[in-house]
């Protein structure tokens, strides 16, 4: 690719879903809640084929767009009501120029209208809006935590459920609703803490305790669940990290023994980038660049925005790494390094289980998965 | 994948008339496209063709700029992103750019053609795919090929070296066979002695494309492309083959076809290819008596099967009948493998 774009809102290969994605996305994750594309086939095509899942579309026309949707709107949601307790229809781009009141004229109907079209941002931007549509309201009482940062846009999401889900059992704590996931009802009660699984798709209701990624922002945030009483105990967690945290840096160091620590990029969300960084750096010592999607990670790292496939080109050709965490489209831009998943889409390889990136089983996955591409690298 | 029933006018799975048009776009090997949208619109399609291309190593990655359009831009007009696109596109030195509208970008009523035409030494095209609003994936396509064959009568006829110009026209650029079956056009062209002297416009350069008014055998991917060619600023009554062939029989008329159109006797090339065809049969005799049941209305797999003594009956064993069609008479061994390990 050539050099990054003039102008910052020039993408060359945008790398980012849109807004209407990240909301069918967030949406579909809720049992009982039947989603459709308030839009054409076009716009229902790229959510329904990455998504599988079953995603109605009221397939609007050109006439549709100028002489009124609501018919077809109607139509729609109530086919899928045969199937689902409720619907939630995503508009997108064109209907929301149109600005038709969709919400009013359904109000007699278990509908809720998200506004997501895709000139308002990015899948995140979609996420949140969605998450915000559905109203989860905070019950002070409850004695539950709830789980946030998941999306099934994420490839890690299941895994990192899967995994919180049982750090927060092993810790006697209850999980709570999920953001997103779960049961619509479970929103009706969310709970007044959660923790964080990914940080850009945090958008749930309440406080956070903190996020989950890495082995001391896992003993940070349940140390701050347990401050807040209910029971909660960090000291079975604080064992489990202790005991990862010599797993990994045995396996490390036996790495180091026959190989140079790595020069690594990587590319993602800004806290899974950030994330993976610290363990680069804390078991391998290694040099890492990073390319953000979405926000800068945090930490002292040498970061720069990789939302398209100029800037990741360009960060590559800077980087000259030979370990790269990322998608499949970093794997594509540098084929000849060793690659590890980091961030969507993963293509090319299948990729059916639950693997985590937060948590503990998260840190071991993680390391497990570099050295193990580090080691058989040409 | 189940939603409402569609409107006649939208083509269910039919895609955006935005990814037809990039489809073409993309494939235009020193093209440079701009989506003039939002960025989502782009990455749909850039996603997509990371899947197409992780099939071929090695393969180009299209230059594909979007200028990200936003609220501001919706309610204020995004002439002036697109541009600074342009701007970008053209300090990537390209032999050409294809401007490609969106649904929003029709919405809120920009003229990109305007826009384009304040664009310096490259060509531009323009192409008008207003997402649903214009149509559907094929739609796109095909508005993308009219308009790099308008802009082929203004770029000067590249050397060639005498011999007839024979232009494939329309190749699926997303389909897995897509190079596989030019490859084979190849193949059965030569057996007439010529070539094949432009692909219009799969990873051809833009220059080559001045070739299109001078072809004199335009040989279409499939029927529906006519009203396209029809468009074409070629001469008059320039020769054309509806499709690619499709089937043993096919095969051997598109050579027949081809002769008749250029002016070449097929007569031994179409007896070579024969022989070729009976070698073929022969590899899979094997499959001779095998009960295998396939879907109506497919008359090159009822041949295929006539042709190596393969019994159709409702009950036999379903073998695989893909759509698109294979090409030519490697498609047809192609498929054999795939019925031989079925049964």
């Amino acid at each position: 690719m050539g050099a990054a774009a003039l102008n910052p809102r020039c993408h060359a290969g945008p790398l980012v879903p849109c807004a209407m994605v990240g909301a069918v996305a967030a949406l579909s994750a809720y049992e009982g809640l039947g989603v459709a594309v308030h839009g054409s086939s076009g716009c229902w095509f790229y959510p329904s084929s990455l998504l599988r899942v079953d995603l109605g579309c009221t397939d609007l026309s050109s006439v549709d767009a100028m002489l009124g949707s609501e018919e077809r709107a109607r139509a729609t949601v109530e086919s899928l009501l045969g199937r689902h307790q409720s619907v939630a229809l995503v508009n997108t781009c064109v209907p929301a120029i149109a600005g038709e009141d969709l919400a009013g004229a359904l109000s007699d109907l278990p509908v809720t209208v998200v506004d997501a079209p895709g000139f308002a941002g990015s899948a995140w931007t979609g996420h949140a809006r969605a998450i915000a549509a559905l109203h989860p309201v905070v019950d002070p009482g409850a004695r539950t935590i709830g789980i946030d940062g998941l999306s099934p846009l994420d490839p890690f999401a299941r895994g990192n459920l899967f995994e919180i889900e049982r750090l927060l059992r092993l810790a006697g704590a209850t999980p709570g609703a999920r953001f997103a996931g779960g049961t619509l009802a479970s929103l009706a009660h969310a709970p007044p803490v959660s923790v964080v699984a990914n940080p850009a798709y945090a958008a749930g209701a309440g406080e956070r305790a903190g996020d989950l990624l890495g082995l001391e922002a896992v003993l940070a945030t349940f140390e701050r669940l347990a401050a807040g009483g209910g029971g909660i105990d960090a000291a079975p967690v604080a064992a489990e990290c202790a005991a990862a945290e010599e797993r990994c840096a045995r396996a490390c160091d036996k790495f180091l023994r026959r190989h140079d620590p790595p020069r690594a990029a990587l590319f993602g969300e800004g806290g899974y980038i950030g994330a993976a960084a610290g363990l680069l750096d804390r078991y391998l010592g290694a040099e890492c660049v990073l390319g953000y999607r979405d926000v800068p990670p945090p930490g002292p790292w040498m970061a720069a925005p990789a939302d398209d496939l100029d800037r990741v080109g360009d960060l590559l050709d800077r980087a000259e790494p030979d370990l790269v965490l990322g998608s499949s489209f970093e794997q594509r831009l540098r084929p000849g390094a060793a690659f590890v998943p980091l961030s969507a889409p993963i293509r090319g390889r299948w990729w059916l289980g639950a693997v985590p990136f937060a948590g503990i089983e998260g840190v071991l996955v993680t390391v497990e998965a570099v050295l193990n591409a580090c080691a058989g690298a040409p | 994948m189940i939603s409402s029933p569609s409107p006649s006018s939208t083509p269910r799975s039919d895609g955006c008339t935005l990814a037809g048009a990039l489809s073409v776009a993309s494939a235009v090997a020193d093209g440079v496209t701009v989506v003039h949208g939002p960025a989502g619109c782009s990455h749909h399609h850039v996603s997509l063709l990371l899947t197409a291309l992780l099939d071929r190593p090695g393969a180009r990655l299209p230059v594909l700029l979007s200028d990200d359009l936003g609220e501001e831009e919706v309610i204020f007009g995004g002439e002036d992103a697109l541009a600074v696109a342009l701007d970008e596109a053209v300090e990537r030195s390209p032999g050409s750019i294809a401007v490609i509208s969106t649904c929003v970008a029709e919405a809120i009523g920009d003229d990109c053609a305007a826009v384009a035409a304040r664009v310096g030494p490259v060509p531009v095209v323009v192409v008008p795919a207003g997402g649903f609003l214009g149509g559907g994936f094929h739609d796109g396509e095909r508005a993308a090929l009219e308009a790099y064959a308008d802009l082929s009568v203004c770029l000067p006829v590249p050397d060639a070296d005498g011999g007839p110009v024979v232009a494939l026209v329309g190749e699926k650029n997303l389909e897995y066979e897509a190079d596989s079956h030019a490859d084979e056009l190849g193949r059965l062209l030569d057996r007439l002695d010529i070539g094949i002297g432009l692909r219009f416009v799969r990873e051809a350069p833009t220059a080559s494309f001045g070739l299109l008014p001078r072809a004199d055998l335009l040989v279409l991917r499939e029927p529906g492309l006519a009203p396209v060619a029809d468009r074409f600023p070629v001469r008059p009554l320039t020769p054309r083959i509806p499709g690619f062939p499709i089937g043993l029989s096919a095969t051997l008329e598109f050579l027949r076809s081809a002769g008749r159109a250029l002016g070449i006797d097929a007569t031994a090339a179409c007896e070579a290819e024969a022989a070729h065809q009976d070698a073929v049969l022969a590899r899979f005799g094997g499959l001779s008596g095998a009960r295998i049941s396939l879907p109506s209305a497919v008359p090159w797999a009822a041949e295929v099967a006539t042709a190596l003594g393969m019994v159709v009956h409702p009950a036999g064993v379903p073998v695989p009948v893909p759509e698109p069609a294979p090409v030519g008479t490697a498609g047809i061994a192609r498929i054999l493998s795939r019925w031989g390990r079925r049964l």
